[in-house]
């Protein structure tokens, strides 16, 4: 999958050094393949799902302290700002995955909602988790456990822009600074809906 | 005497909390997903002292066990390792905050709302132990 240089150092000039979106677009949108994700109220997420709306895919899992409950607020943050400047209809949709179904299945629902009521969580089968990881180029692995019995999972931090004919189109690096995500994202649909038009 | 005073400086002030020279400030929770096992805790400790002081454990009243833990990000996959020593030299200000160190709290035996207090305890090599209060709050993502 080739990437081209990061849009956010170019196009943020304008912004302290501080501020700035870690981002890459891909230069050719990839496909995602069907896959089939679920909640533990019979919920599901499908490949389906990805048409026709703009959507954030994450990872992680519900025992990790400081990453992804970070990560979600601060996308809770970035949404909000994204739908200041595109159409109701263009406000991408959240979805938490759960690379960690074993200890998150049965209350996988509740994650996501808490940070934002339209926020969504999933997990499901190892091989359906596996396909979006490879389709969005992520990654995972569960540790071994400790002592206590807890064990750890490494995962991608990068949150999956998918576009509404459903293929990837950039990939975000958290910290989100709320407002230039948000002008990251527009100017990413501005360009999606050109690019229909040609 | 010394303790006493500093334990009525913490009284006093719960949201500063001293002993010899480690001044912990702004130590919060942020509100976790109800259900969540492990929540996070975070603050500053400065050590305003002449000696370096060093961190190496952390309990917390209301949970079943707290770690010193380190988040770590390379090549875009984050992980976590856990801290067993934190040493703090003098002048030095750590910061435990989100993407970096933090106090991982794991097994909540209660419900903690927003703006409840959470008693946790810092133990030094020295073997003093320094009580904290880290307050419930959510957490701001600068919108």
């Amino acid at each position: 999958m080739k990437l081209i240089s990061c849009l956010g150092a170019l196009a943020l000039a304008a912004s302290s050094a501080l501020a700035q979106v870690q981002g890459v677009e891909l230069e050719e949108p990839v496909a995602i393949p069907s896959f089939s994700l679920s909640d533990e109220s019979g919920d599901v997420f499908e490949a389906d799902q990805l048409d026709d709306q703009w959507t954030l895919i994450m990872f992680g899992f519900l025992t990790c302290p400081d990453v992804c409950p970070f990560t979600l607020g601060n996308l809770e943050a970035a949404v909000t700002e994204t739908s200041m400047r595109v159409r109701p209809e263009n406000v991408p949709k959240v979805v938490f995955v759960s690379v960690d179904p074993d200890r998150d299945a049965a209350y996988i629902s509740d994650y996501a909602q808490f940070f934002h009521p339209d926020f969504r969580s999933y997990t499901g089968q190892r091989d359906q988790i596996d396909t979006l990881i490879e389709a969005t180029d992520s990654f995972y692995r569960l540790m071994p456990p400790n002592a206590d019995g807890y064990y750890e999972v490494q995962h991608s931090s990068s949150v999956s822009v998918i576009a509404p004919d459903g293929t990837l189109r950039a990939k975000l690096q958290p910290p989100f600074d709320p407002g230039l995500t948000a002008e990251f994202l527009a100017r990413l649909q501005i360009q999606y809906r050109r690019g229909l038009n040609q | 005497m010394k303790h006493l005073y500093s334990a009525l400086l913490a009284l006093a002030f719960p949201a500063i909390a001293a002993a010899e020279g480690i001044v912990v400030k702004d130590a919060y929770i942020p509100v976790a997903p109800p259900g969540s096992m492990v929540h996070a805790a975070y603050m500053t400790i400065t050590n305003n002292g002449s000696e370096p002081r060093d961190l190496v454990s952390v309990t917390a009243e209301g949970y079943h066990m707290a770690h010193l833990h380190m988040t770590m990000e390379q090549d875009g996959v984050a992980s976590m390792t856990p801290m067993h020593l934190v040493s703090i030299a003098p002048g030095q200000q750590m910061t435990f905050s989100p993407g970096a160190m933090h106090v991982m709290l794991m097994k909540p035996m209660q419900a903690f709302e927003e703006g409840s207090a959470v008693n946790l305890a810092l133990s030094f090599a020295n073997g003093e132990i320094l009580p904290v209060v880290a307050t419930v709050k959510q957490h701001d993502y600068g919108s």
